[in-house]
């Protein structure tokens, strides 16, 4: 038996990646008006953002329930020594507590320990598999906690939004809501720091927007992992996947993942997202 | 005055005045003359404007009492072309009184020796003023007529002093063409140095007591302009010779038997200011050079080189300007800094309050703010810290006068067009040190470049693009590139010119002479032109220009 790791479904994990390191996820629910989804289950990517095209209403969503996680750490325990769940960060979401909540009442007897990746999308899904490799060479529980929390100092975000609409609408704007709105277009770039998502730059354009992120990635070294995500276009991109292929280890590319709903309803379509994690130093 | 007439040796306060509101008066027929001395025929920054507003200001202040001293006058006079200063001329202008206050600080009254002195002062403060000077402005002008003053010193009356010095000024005027290359291509002098000669020849028809005239001053034939302008002047040449440009560079030359004079020889003949010491194994080398690229090849042709260090002076000039401003800056608070920018027609005011400025200075083209306006909107912002975007050549000048008096954390990012203006205000990040914040800004304006479309005032021949009076031209980057009869077309052709392609995205800010309508046809005509370029339209509201472009 070995430590498993758990995530939410806000890391944006690609499905296949998450299978082949055998990292359930737990799904966010998304509403459109009384209509619920469990993200990833009865809803697709694209589903979602045809809805939220057509629907007159922002969707909203939540967390997943103690009950979601309840059960999940249950099925799972069975056949674990531990088991270490990574959430999206606290400050912007409820998740969190529910995993805690959640490892009070669960059935299983092994030892449940909760991260808070302060972080979300891939910026959070690489925590998660930093973790999950730590656990599939045979860490421990504490072995794969230290795992997550030293990759979730090494892990940074930006996002490219098209415009900063569906941000300011869903309210976590957090201390980003200097960039009012505004009379021109224009294409916030936001970050998550220290739990909280910050503006980090704007730019007028999509093609400058990704110069800028590639700019971000270029100054940080040499990568260990770096993962870009999109919502709808993954126009544009080849050069910011090249730049990346160039500072990560051979062998190794960026995983490409989609931002899901809960990302989207925030971000919105046409926006790309930029993980990175740095190399220990 | 104290002599009788032309004779007028020693000028006491109110002679000061006397002579300065003789040279405004002077000045007032021709302010319409030097507007229309403009490099581009567009209703941009009037030099005769501005520089007649200064004066104004600066006479406006001048001490009155009765039995003044000339003391009290130049300083009042100082302090009131401070405060008035509009536009890069009438910055110029209030230096050149600042040293003349600095010149007369001992006078009682004065005469032509004290006056010669205070006319060397005016000279090198406005020199002072100017982060990058340049031959061929007004500082060309000021230098001429201070050099003039200074050997006419002996002058036994004011009249016989300032003769020589109004002939310096007109000369020097002439030569503004051969100095200024864009002077020469637009085929005029320039505006700033004949509104000197003018406001000398003011002093000069006050002191011999002759009538003011009241015609226009016309501005004396240019040299170096028309058949022989592909020849170089003795005049010419000796006035680039005093130039303090180029490179400062220092080596270290190492081998065998190196003759240090044979060196320093060479050296002469490819650089100023040239000091070589040392013996036949080491030579170490400091010259001034316009271009060091022959002083490094001629090192490395006799030796090893070794410590190379090359500096632009113009650089080094304006880092001690930009320290000394530095060390005046008051503590810097932690409160997020305000943003004051200068703006002209309702929607742009708009578009920059609707991204974070927190305050807007009426003014742009044919209306720049002064000095003392610009302090007043910077003492109004709600901060006491401000960084101020002037959005327009001509005003950069005067906003980084008022840094030197403002009690707040001023920055200055010289913005120079509205659209690098809102470029620099996208890089604005309230969480940031305001400092790095203002150096972001900075850094962005070169992110964008400028188109305008408007009429054209005046018949011009520029940068090979021929334009008659009343045509609709298009200006890029501050160059004329383009000129026909439809605002639409010369857009496009300015787009065109810009190298505009898929991925770009162009504001169009259209203005008051834009009919309605119009832009959304303008936008998709660029859209079918371009095909791939994003195209947004504001509406400015500006006056002058159907267009301010923004290329990026």
């Amino acid at each position: 038996m070995a430590v498993r790791v758990v995530t939410d479904s806000v890391s944006d994990l690609p499905p296949a990646l998450a299978a082949e390191l055998d990292i359930p996820i737990v799904p966010a629910k998304v509403l459109f008006g009384t209509e619920q989804f469990s993200d990833g289950v009865d809803i697709t990517t694209d589903e979602f953002f045809e809805r939220l095209a057509s629907s007159p209403a922002l969707p909203t969503t939540s967390q997943p329930s103690v009950g979601d996680f309840v059960q999940v750490f249950d099925s799972v325990g069975q056949n674990a020594d531990g088991i270490v769940c990574v959430t999206c960060s606290s400050k912007v979401s409820g998740t969190y507590n529910s995993a805690v909540q959640a490892r009070e009442q669960t059935a299983a007897s092994c030892p449940v320990v909760v991260v808070d990746s302060l972080q979300a999308t891939m910026g959070e899904g690489l925590v998660a598999l930093a973790a999950a490799r730590a656990a599939q060479s045979g860490a421990d529980v504490s072995g794969v906690v230290g795992a997550a929390e030293d990759a979730l100092a090494r892990s940074h975000m930006l996002g490219l939004l098209d415009t900063l609409e569906y941000l300011q609408r869903g309210g976590r704007i957090g201390r980003a809501r200097a960039m009012v709105g505004t009379l021109l277009k224009v294409k916030p770039i936001i970050t998550i720091q220290e739990g909280l998502v910050h503006e980090f730059g704007k730019e007028r354009t999509r093609a400058k927007g990704l110069a800028r992120m590639r700019e971000f990635a270029e100054q940080q070294g040499a990568l260990e992992e770096a993962s870009i995500m999109y919502t709808t276009s993954d126009a544009g991109l080849d050069s910011l996947i090249r730049a990346l292929d160039e500072a990560l280890p051979d062998g190794k590319s960026p995983i490409i993942a989609r931002m899901g709903p809960v990302l989207g309803v925030y971000v919105g379509p046409n926006s790309v997202g930029l993980a990175l994690l740095t190399e220990p130093r | 005055m104290t002599e009788q007439l032309g004779t007028t040796t020693r000028c006491d306060g109110g002679d000061l005045r006397a002579m300065f509101a003789a040279a405004a008066e002077v000045f007032r027929h021709n302010v319409g003359l030097l507007n229309r001395l403009n490099v581009f025929p567009v209703p941009d920054g009037d030099t005769g404007t501005n520089m007649y507003l200064t004066l104004t200001d600066t006479l406006s202040q001048a001490a009155e009492d009765e039995g003044v001293s000339a003391r009290e006058v130049a300083a009042s006079m100082a302090r009131g072309a401070l405060w008035g200063a509009k536009g890069n001329s009438g910055v110029i202008l209030s230096q050149f009184f600042k040293g003349l206050a600095a010149g007369l600080e001992d006078a009682d009254d004065f005469g032509p020796a004290e006056f010669a002195h205070a006319l060397g002062l005016a000279r090198d403060f406005a020199y002072k003023a100017v982060g990058q000077p340049r031959e061929g402005t007004m500082l060309t002008v000021l230098r001429y007529t201070a050099d003039a003053a200074l050997e006419a010193e002996d002058s036994p009356d004011m009249a016989a002093l300032l003769a020589p010095v109004s002939e310096a000024a007109r000369r020097a005027v002439a030569l503004t063409p051969t100095m200024l290359p864009v002077l020469r291509q637009a085929g005029v002098v320039d505006a700033g140095g004949h509104g000197i000669l003018v406001i000398l020849e003011g002093l000069r028809t006050w002191a011999a007591q002759e009538t003011l005239a009241e015609e226009e001053l016309p501005p004396p034939e240019a040299v170096g302009i028309g058949e022989d302008a592909g020849t170089v002047s003795d005049e010419f040449l000796e006035a680039v010779e005093e130039e303090e440009f180029g490179y400062c560079t220092q080596l270290l030359i190492e081998g065998e038997g190196l003759d240090s004079d044979g060196v320093r020889e060479r050296m002469n003949e490819m650089a100023r200011s040239t000091v070589v010491i040392g013996d036949a194994a080491a030579l170490k080398v400091h010259v001034h050079a316009e271009d060091p690229g022959p002083v490094i090849s001629f090192a490395v042709s006799i030796g090893t080189l070794s410590q190379v260090k090359i500096e632009s002076m113009d650089e080094q000039h304006r880092e001690f300007y930009a320290d000394r401003r530095e060390q005046a800056t008051p503590a810097v608070s932690d409160a997020p800094a305000a943003i004051v920018a200068v703006a002209r027609g309702a929607g742009i005011e708009a578009v920059f309050r609707s991204i974070g400025a927190a305050g807007i200075l009426a003014g742009g083209d044919t209306m720049n703010p002064s000095v003392g306006e610009i302090l007043e909107a910077v003492e109004a912002a709600p901060s006491d810290s401000v960084i101020f975007l002037p959005n327009n050549a001509n005003i950069v000048q005067a906003a980084r006068q008022a840094v030197d008096i403002t009690e707040k954390s001023m920055h200055v990012v010289p913005s120079t067009s509205i659209p690098q203006g809102v470029a620099a205000m996208l890089e604005f990040n309230p969480h940031k040190p305001t400092t790095e914040s203002a150096v972001d800004m900075e850094q962005a304006l070169s992110n964008v470049r400028t188109g305008e479309v408007c009429l054209a005032v005046r018949q011009v021949e520029l940068n090979g693009v021929a334009v008659e009076e009343g045509q609709v031209i298009g200006i890029l980057d501050r160059e004329l590139v383009a000129a026909g009869e439809a605002p639409r077309d010369v857009l496009i052709a300015l787009l065109e010119r810009a190298e505009v392609e898929e991925g770009h995205l162009v504001t169009l800010y259209y203005g008051d002479p834009t009919p309605e309508g119009e832009a959304e046809q303008a936008a998709a005509a660029v859209e079918a032109a371009i095909p791939g370029a994003e195209v947004e339209i504001v509406d400015g509201g500006q006056p002058y220009y159907h267009y301010v472009v923004s290329i990026e």
